[in-house]
Formats: C-alpha cells, structure tokens, sequence
C-alpha cells in the first residue's frame, strides 16, 4: 500500500541550468519549491492535521485513511445458516441498529467485506461456505457468529457437521453464544473495526 | 435479404440454481429450477445442508438436557418443540402436570405462535418485493415478545423453559401485566402489518392463483397445519386432538378456499388474531397460585419402556414426537416429525407450472425453519 | 463414546441411590430415617424391571378387527399404544404383507387411513430394525400404527410412495439414516447426507459420535490459536 505523504524523500537538486533568456529570475526554483511543499508536515497524535499542515490541505497517513474508510463502512454478506442468522437479522433490525455503523447487509458475495458465518457449518455446506469466501473480493474479513461456527458448538459430536468454520477458512473475530445476544454481536463488530484500525498498513 | 437456415434454432430448457445461499432468508436451501422462458418445468429440492444429527445426539442426552436440543430443531416456534417433548416423556412416565403450568405453558406457546407468525409476515413481505418494510414492523413485534421470554426464561431465543412435569421455575410477578401490555402492542403491529399487504394491489397480483393444492393433494402429500387449512381441510390440532388445556379456550379456525400463496397468508393472519384472543382468555382463567411441577415429581426421569407420538399445533404444522424408551434415562429413538419437512416435500408438485419468481412465493409461503427441514 | 444400553445406566442409578438417607444429628436419628425408608417406595430388583412394555391387546371392535377383514389372510400383531390422551391400536405386520395392508388401509371405506403423518425408522439392534408408520383418518377420526420389521442381512421394504405421496421424502431420509432399502421408489438418492458420505448410517446404534478434536484455531491469522496439542 503506498503510503505518499510520510516517506517521501526527494534528493537536493544540483545546480539547475539557468532559464533561457527573457524569464525572469525568481527567488526559488520550482523543483525547491515543490520540495518544500513535499516535505510532510510531523505529525502531533491529539491535534487536527488541518492545523499543521498548510491551510487548506489535509494530510493524513493514507493506511489511516484507508482502514477508517474500511471499518466505518463494512457491507456484511448475510450468510444466515441456522438459529443464530434470527438474532443476527434483529441485529439489523432499528432495535439494535447496526446501520448506524455503516454496517449494510448485502446479499452478494462480490460487494461485500464481511462474511458472518451464523450457524452450524456442515460437510454438506462446506464448500459453498469456502466457494463464497473465495468469491468476496479482498479486502475481506470474517466474523464466526455463535458456538457452532466457532468449534460446532452443540452439535460438535455429530460427524456430518464440521467442528468450527476455522477448518476452512480463516477467522478474524469468533462471538461466543449460543446464540449470541444482538449486543454481542455489535461487540464483536467492534472488535473487528478495532483490528482493522490496528492492522492497517498490511 | 431473408437467410435460408436448414435448422430452426434450437431452444433448450436452463437450469437455474437457486443455491444455498440466497437473499431469501429462510436458511440453506438449495433447489434447481429447469425454466422454460420464464415457466417452471422442473424442480429439484436439495436439502441436508442444515444436517446436524439432532435425533442422533438426542439419543445421548437425558430427557432434561434434550429440551435445549428441542428448542434449537425448531427455532422460530422453540415452545412447540419443547412442549411435545415434554408431553412424551410425560405420557411415557404418567406424569400429570399441575393447572397453573399447563395455563402459562399454553400462554408462552401462543405467543411464541405469535413471534413465529411475525417473522413469517416479515420474510414473506420480502419475497413479494417489499424491501425491509415488513421486517422492520416484525421486528418491533418480535422483539416485544422477546423481551417478555427474556424475563421469564432468561434467554432470547432458545429457552429451555419447559421441563418434564411442568415448568423450570415461577414466572415474573408482573408477568400478566407484562403480556397485556404486549398483547396490546401485538394487535396494533397485526394491524399495521395487515394495512401494509393484505389489501396491497402488487402483493395480491403476486400471490392470487399461485400454487394452488386442492384439499385432496394436501392430504395426499402430508401436509399440516396453515398449508392444510388454506386448501380447506379444516383440521387444527389444538381443537380437533386436544392436548394440554386447549380444550377449554374458544377460538375460531381459519380455513382457506383456494389453497394458494393468498390463503395461506390470509389464515395466518387470522390465526395471529385467534392467538391472541386464546392468550387472553388463558390469562382470565390462569390460576393466581399453584405448584408448577406436580409434589411427586421423581428426581431422576427415567421412563419406563415403551412409545409414544405425541403432536402439537406449531405455527408451521403438526410438530410430532415419537420416542421409543427402554427404559433408562435417555431416548432409545427419538424422532422429530417436522411439518416444514413434510410441507416442502410438496414444493415439487406444487410450483411446476409456474413462473420462476412465483417459486419464491411458494416457497415463502411454507415458512419453513431449515432446522426442523434437515434436523 | 459408544451409546450407553438401558443395563448400564441402571446399574449406575442402582449403585448411587440404595444407599439410606444419612440421618441428620439434631433431630431424633431413628424416627425420620425409618419414616423415610417406610416412605420410599420398594425399589423393585433390577431382574423384575421391564425391558418391554407389556403389551395389552386391542379391545374387542377395534380397527385391527376391521383391518384384519379389509385384508384377508394377512398375520398381525395387534397391541396398544399410548398417544398425547389416550391410546391408539398399533399392528404389527410381516414385509410381503405390507403393501397389502397399507392399501386396504387407505381404499377401505370403513378405515380411509389417507393421511401418513409420520414414518420413522427405529434400530433394535438383535432384533432388526423396524419401519414405523403412523396413519390417521381425517374423516372417520381413528389412527393405526403400521410397523414392520426387517432383519439386517435384507434391509429391504416396500415403498408405500404410490398410496401415500408423503412417504417419498421419509423414505430417503430412512434410507439414509438407517440403511433400509425401499424397493419400488422412483428416487432413492440421498436426501439428508452429503453424496459423498453416505457409506455409514448414522442413526444405527453401532454408528458412535465423534470426538471433539483437541485444540481450535489452526487457521488463525497470525497462527494466534498455535499451542500445545
């Protein structure tokens, strides 16, 4: 990711060939002149950027950029298997609200970021879970809703269900409950906004 | 200049795979639809991707541990599940349950009928296209009921609050309050939920003479419950083969004439206001104070052997129970008779001929729970 | 972890319950220990404990007696069971005769049996397994429990598909869950299992649950879940 503002370094310019005849001289040459404006204002955590660098331009570290813009605005694909997909649709009901998050369910894997994977994953399911995981672009996280998708929760004994959707594809926050409360849920997307802003940059 | 072809062009039939994962919230379902143009010409149900083994792991769990195995079968009507179980194990041990258990066993169960029906006017408002309206008005409904079983059971969705005998523990103190005061936010959310389709010209293009079952084939495929009674069967558990204390409530039955997509919502509709006025009733007649497990109830539940089917009315059908004992404390055999199993085995019959989005109103007019489908 | 049969169980309820109360040391220790013990009801011994429910027969003029006419020549056992109130007239039927009975059943006017409401498969394991049909009768308000029996080596009974429509997706699951070939369905694939496993049958006793693997969390990010196994 490129990161333009912080590691930008410019070389001192050798002397420059002087203008043809008829400019006139100028106190600065150009390429000074950029290089001041290039050079990244520091950065005091606590105060606004806009009153450090120059009026009129924000500058902020693009991977903070970024992993704000990622976080405030995570489209989840509803990926409602079982018990837990009901109280993870009262989640998006306006009793707890997750639109005020950004949060948006969508029903397509290719638009979304988010996959909450809410309910027992079986064998039978398995590779439509890892087809649709493989379908969402990245970047993409995944939210394991509820004990059975965290390690097959009560139906762990069965041998047709698949002990944990950890077993396929990789899992960024698992939600204990059986099933979890809708603030629970709202905790766990939380702590997924928290990780994104934490690992932003790789 | 009109080209000479030697062949018409060929026009095949395309299968579509409505797959398991589909915006249409009713669980992982899978079906493949052979389309003609826009005709249905065939479909293929696939189900078993909510295969969990519950009869299996039922057999290994004693009778008081199966009742959270129950609730997560079914997991939109939980008190049905829980009640027939309950009911076998307590015909198998001749267990009598005490009044006051019986009255807010049939309170909680209706009103879960209620919160059941209200998901189904809410995911059925969005296959007919309303986007998210229906579902918020549900959701304001369910959530009401929710937080009544919350105090009394402790938990949102999976209650475990019924128990062989009776009740786990004494309801609330407030809790007739409580329900009055959700039975009167109920009837205005069936009000406006009413207001929003029933008489909605779109909604009723899309579901008038939409897969239509005569009385006939409703029998044949062994269909219960809303299906049944909209293709004119007039036929409820609750009235016809008592169990409990219905018998003792008067409540009409709303029987369908044309067996489509219409009927089965407009008795549903009916039957949200029937639960309501059973609910009330069951309150006037609640005992004030009463045991809620009976005084010889034994400390280890150990049937003795034998079997029995025991059914209740659950808002989708006939939820039936057949345990097979050998004595001991735990189930020989244990088999959950679903109604969404036995509903959706008609979708076949029912949707060929049709066009392909009216395969999704057929199919949202089962209102089936994939749970009780795969178990 | 193999299922527990019924003889384990007892013997463990048996071992931790005969003990006597302890008596308490305030109170007279004789009186309420002797009162409790005159209380508790005998514990019966584990010899005269019923394996089998006993089976009561039919009373005189039930559906058994109008089924046996409506199919002549066909040997059945007849004995009650228990429902939600009451008792219902279960028969008890040999494979070949099946068909035959399941027909009379639905086309006798006096039976009409046209509902299936419920057909399960149960596994007794020396005694075979047992296919369980539960009918009802819409017009005429009685029920009949079918059952046949099927020995392990020839799992097979005829499919009802043809009278009953409702029986084509109970069949699969039987089939699937249990093994029992219904000879005469159109469709018999797998219903409930994925294609790919559907060598064992899960709900036959000798078919145990699995063991919950060690440790979680292989595939963390980051190999956070890596630890001692």
């Amino acid at each position: 990711m490129a990161q333009i503002a912080s590691e930008v370094t410019t070389s001192t310019p050798e002397k420059v060939e002087s203008a043809p005849a008829g400019v006139p001289e100028r106190a600065q040459t150009g390429i000074e002149r950029e290089q001041e404006l290039l050079t990244p204002a520091p950065f005091t955590p606590g105060t606004p950027l806009y009153r450090q660098g120059l009026p009129g331009i924000m500058q902020m570290p693009v991977d903070l950029l970024l992993a704000g813009c990622r976080e405030s605005s995570l489209w989840p694909m509803t990926f409602g298997l079982a018990c837990c997909a009901v109280e993870m649709i009262a989640t998006f009901m306006p009793n707890h609200d997750l639109d005020r998050f950004g949060i948006v369910p969508w029903p397509s894997p290719r638009q979304s970021d988010v996959m909450i994977v809410s309910g027992t994953v079986t064998k039978k399911m398995a590779p439509a879970v890892k087809l649709l995981y493989e379908q969402m672009p990245n970047p993409k996280w995944v939210i394991s809703m509820g004990a059975c998708a965290t390690n097959g929760g009560p139906y762990t004994r069965y041998d047709r269900v698949l002990q944990g959707v950890d077993k396929i594809i990789p899992v960024d926050v698992y939600v204990p409950g059986c099933p979890p409360r809708p603030e629970a849920l709202l905790d766990g997307f939380l702590a997924l906004q928290k990780k994104i802003m934490e690992e932003r940059g790789r | 200049m009109v080209l000479e072809q030697d062949h018409a062009l060929e026009v095949v039939d395309m299968a579509i795979n409505m797959g398991p994962q589909h915006p249409s919230t009713h669980g992982v379902f899978r079906m493949v639809l052979v389309v003609d143009g826009e005709k249905v010409v065939d479909v293929t149900p696939h189900i078993g991707y909510m295969h969990r083994g519950g009869e299996k792991l039922m057999e290994a769990m004693d009778f008081r541990q199966g009742i959270g195995f129950a609730d997560r079968t079914e997991y939109l009507a939980q008190f049905s599940a829980e009640l027939a179980y309950v009911m076998a194990v307590e015909r198998l041990m001749g267990i009598e349950v005490p009044e006051r258990a019986e009255y807010i066993r049939v309170i909680l169960t209706e009103m879960n009928r209620l919160s059941s029906h209200f998901m189904f006017m809410g995911a059925f408002g969005i296959d007919s296209g309303l986007f998210g309206t229906s579902f918020t008005y549900a959701f304001r409904e369910r959530e009401a009921l929710q937080d009544v079983f919350e105090e009394v059971s402790g938990d949102r969705l999976m209650y475990a609050y019924f128990r062989v005998g009776g009740l786990a523990w004494e309801v609330t103190d407030n809790f007739t309050q409580r329900v009055h005061e959700v039975l009167r936010g109920t009837q205005q959310g069936i009000r406006d939920l009413d207001d929003l389709m029933t008489h909605n010209e779109i909604f009723m293009a899309r579901c008038q003479n939409i897969g239509a079952f005569t009385a006939k084939q409703a029998i044949a495929n062994g269909m219960s419950g809303p299906l049944l009674r909209a293709s004119g069967v007039n036929w409820d558990l609750r009235r016809d083969e008592p169990y409990s204390v219905y018998d003792r409530f008067k409540f009409q039955i709303p029987v369908g004439n044309y067996g489509d997509v219409y009927d089965r919502y407009l008795v549903r509709l009916e039957e949200m206001r029937q639960s309501v006025s059973i609910i009330e009733q069951a309150l006037e007649q609640l005992p004030p104070e009463g045991p809620i497990v009976p005084e010889k109830m034994p400390r280890r539940l150990r049937t003795p052997p034998g079997e029995v089917y025991t059914k209740v009315e659950s808002p989708r059908g006939e939820w039936g129970v057949y345990l097979v004992s050998k004595g001991g404390d735990k189930p020989y055999r244990m088999k959950m008779r679903s109604p969404s199993f036995c509903n959706l085995s008609a979708l076949r019959e029912m949707t060929i001929g049709q066009f392909l989005a009216d395969a999704v109103m057929i199919l949202g007019s089962m209102d089936i729970v994939l749970g009780c489908v795969d178990r | 972890m193999t299922l527990p049969d019924g003889q384990e169980q007892e013997a463990e309820g048996g071992a931790g319950e005969a003990p006597a109360t302890p008596p308490s040391p305030e109170a007279a220790a004789e009186k309420p220990a002797a009162k409790a013990a005159a209380e508790r009801p005998a514990r019966p011994a584990k010899e005269a404990e019923p394996k089998e429910a006993p089976r009561v027969a039919p009373p005189a003029g039930s559906i058994n007696e109008t089924l046996a006419a409506a199919a002549p020549g066909v040997a059945m056992t007849a004995y009650m069971v228990p429902g939600t109130r009451g008792e219902s007239v279960a028969v008890e039927v040999s494979r070949d005769d099946l068909v035959a009975v399941m027909t009379a059943a639905r086309d006798d006017a006096r039976l009409s049996l046209d509902y299936l409401r419920c057909l399960s498969g149960v596994d007794w394991q020396e005694e075979g397994l047992e296919v369980v049909y539960h009918l009802w009768s819409f017009s005429k308000f009685h029920a009949l429990t079918v059952k046949t029996r099927v020995g392990y080596d020839d799992p097979t009974v005829p499919s009802v598909t043809a009278l009953y429509p409702a029986a084509d997706w109970h069949e699969r699951e039987t089939r699937d869950m249990f093994g029992i070939n219904f000879a005469g369905h159109h469709n018999l694939v797998p219903l409930l299992l994925p294609d790919d496993m559907t060598d064992h049958f899960p709900l036959r006793k000798d078919n145990p649950l699995q063991e919950i693997e060690e440790w979680q969390g292989e595939n963390l990010r980051d190999g956070a879940g890596e630890g001692e196994e």
